[in-house]
């Protein structure tokens, strides 16, 4: 596929060096000259320095040949100008941007071929705030990812000595789970390596758990692993941006809310825009503020500026004082791996959540969700079978027939409404959702080729 | 449905040339669509390019059936375009393109299509035919090839 990827920041540059296979032809746009040199010292792209909407910029490029636009330059305008072009000059298939102005994006008529004509939009601040309310939705998560518009869900969680199946083999889990309950452990991570997990394998004290279930059936299965606290009730918000204010909305209806804004201004905007949440102002890392406000209560503090050092103080300081779960938000991705699961319970990483999402609309294949887990070492993916048994490597074989690359596991297969566990002799059907874990990404060419239709599927 | 009855000798265009897969299902829509229907045209491309994404239709040997089902299409129409030089097609083989065989139907998909579909792809799948398509000097000269019953 022929990509081009305007602007050459943490996203376009991760996203390229996880596209940037035999089979793919990269080109980076950016105005940035030097920032581009130094990305061509580390792979092999093509780079562009220009304005990336303006067409002749976007014809050295190559976007006569291109087959997708991606659009993630810092101005909204820009990327929406640019798929403009893209569109009505050089009548490129398929083109993505990144949008943040919530202003923007609470206009989707706006985005329509003819007007801004851009194929997917990608949000980081609406896929963030998501991200972290399925988060608090199960506090012993570290993440929780959506299947089949949240029909199943795949979660990470540690293992802790007191939950039931650590310490015993995967073959118990049946009998340890009530008879209408099925789930299946997709990976484990023990010590930093992946297993593919099978019946045999015996879950130890601290193992990194990923498993699917259907969403109903999440907490009885969390229960397996970690003896599980009351449901979180008291939840402080540090940060009253965009994140933070939307996050106060989806959540005050349910929980107590605290949120914590150092702007005055901003603050009683937020205030405005919100019914129940207590909106303070003051410095989140203020230790008697946060004493004053009961930390030692609070179930989870949720640290949301826009400044990484001031999320992973203020985080730091709220769980020493009592704050019994703390998530942070972090850009760089160095300092989420410093301080995660060792001072932090859970870092997002804005950058991480993008390009799951953005990943999703890139793959070959009919792919639904693509989730990118552990800094991007491995994914786990949803995707559609299509064709028949006699051509379709897929469709129509148990499981165990199917020829998967080593590493990945088919955890569970959606049909319909009806959420299935996979087991050995589960029969794959044309038009169902499968759920795979990937747990290394150079195999994800070959997860591709498998789940692609043949050449006379029509 | 016979093959002569969805192609024409004015929807072939031999010693064509195109830079990448994306220009040559543009030319592909452009030969499909409706004389100077721009609308129709990029409806074609868009179906043509979503087909592609699900996987190639890239058949090996060199020659490939880029096909799509467009909304409001409602006859079958048939396409050959041969270029004079391939291009990457992300065929089973990885070998570069040159023969393409273009075809769109009707968004109601049926069983007369794919017969068509896998008529092409069998006829394609013929070393001989191949070398006679590649050989051929004029659009009428592909039809007969087309046309010719390989029993008979």
């Amino acid at each position: 596929m022929r990509i081009i990827i305007l602007g050459a920041g943490q996203v376009g540059s991760s996203i390229a060096a996880n596209l940037s296979r035999e089979e793919n032809d990269i080109t980076i746009v950016d105005i940035d000259g030097n920032r581009l040199r130094q990305m061509q010292e580390k792979m092999d792209i093509r780079v562009v320095a220009g304005h990336a909407s303006h067409p002749r910029t976007l014809i050295r490029a190559g976007i006569e040949d291109a087959d997708l636009l991606i659009a993630l330059t810092n101005s909204d305008e820009t990327n929406m100008v640019a798929c403009q072009v893209a569109y009505t000059l050089f009548n490129t298939p398929m083109k993505v941007a990144r949008i943040r102005a919530s202003d923007y994006l609470d206009h989707p008529e706006l985005f329509k071929s003819e007007h801004a004509p851009i194929d997917v939009l990608i949000s980081p601040e609406a896929l963030v705030t998501e991200h972290i309310q399925r988060l608090i939705e199960y506090p012993g998560a570290l993440q929780v990812m959506d299947f089949a518009n949240g029909l199943a869900r795949l979660v990470a969680t540690r293992a802790f000595h007191d939950g039931p199946l650590v310490g015993h083999s995967l073959s118990a889990l049946p009998e340890q789970l009530p008879e209408d309950v099925d789930a299946r452990v997709a990976a484990i991570f023990r010590n930093e390596k992946a297993i593919v997990p099978d019946g045999d394998t015996v879950i130890e004290v601290d193992d990194l758990v990923f498993f699917l279930a259907a969403t109903k059936d999440i907490p009885i299965m969390m229960r397996e692993f970690r003896r599980l606290g009351r449901p979180a009730r008291r939840i402080m918000l540090a940060g009253g941006g965009n994140i933070g204010k939307s996050l106060a909305a989806s959540l005050e209806g349910r929980y107590h809310v605290k949120l914590i804004e150092s702007d005055r201004q901003r603050a009683e905007y937020v205030a405005e825009e919100l019914d129940t949440t207590i909106v303070l102002v003051g410095d989140c890392a203020d230790e008697d503020l946060l004493h004053e406000e009961g930390i030692d209560d609070i179930d989870i503090f949720c640290a949301l500026t826009n400044d990484d050092e001031a999320n992973i103080l203020s985080s730091m300081l709220a769980k020493r004082m009592g704050a019994d779960k703390v998530i942070t938000l972090i850009n760089r991705p160095a300092y989420a791996e410093l301080v995660e699961s060792d001072r932090i319970d859970v870092a997002v990483s804005p950058q991480q959540v993008t390009i799951g999402a953005l990943l999703t609309h890139i793959r070959k294949g009919h792919m639904v969700r693509i989730h990118s887990l552990r800094r991007g070492a491995a994914e786990a993916i949803e995707v559609v079978v299509h064709g028949d048994p006699v051509r379709s490597r897929v469709a129509g074989r148990m499981i165990e027939e199917i020829d998967l690359p080593p590493g990945t596991l088919i955890g569970g297969v959606v049909r319909g409404e009806e959420v299935i566990m996979a087991h050995h002799d589960t029969v794959i059907q044309p038009e169902d959702h499968v759920i795979l874990f990937v747990s290394d990404k150079k195999r994800i060419g070959e997860v591709e080729s498998l789940f692609s239709v043949d050449a006379v599927f029509m | 449905m016979q093959l002569s009855d969805v192609l024409a000798a004015d929807r072939i265009s031999i010693d064509s040339s195109a830079s990448s897969k994306k220009i040559l299902l543009e030319k592909a829509s452009k030969l499909l669509a409706a004389p100077s229907d721009g609308a129709h045209a990029r409806a074609i491309f868009e179906s043509l390019c979503q087909r592609e994404r699900l996987g190639s239709t890239g058949l090996g040997h060199g020659v490939a059936i880029p096909h799509g089902r467009p909304d409001e299409q409602d006859e079958v129409i048939g396409a050959l375009i041969r270029l004079t030089k391939g291009i990457g097609f992300d065929a089973p083989d990885s070998e570069p393109v040159d023969l393409f065989f273009a075809l769109v139907v009707p968004s109601e998909c049926t069983n007369t299509h794919i017969k068509l579909l896998s008529e092409i792809a069998e006829i394609f799948a013929d070393e001989e035919r191949r070398a006679s398509l590649r050989a051929a000097s004029t659009p009428q000269e592909i039809l007969e090839e087309l046309s010719r019953d390989p029993s008979g």
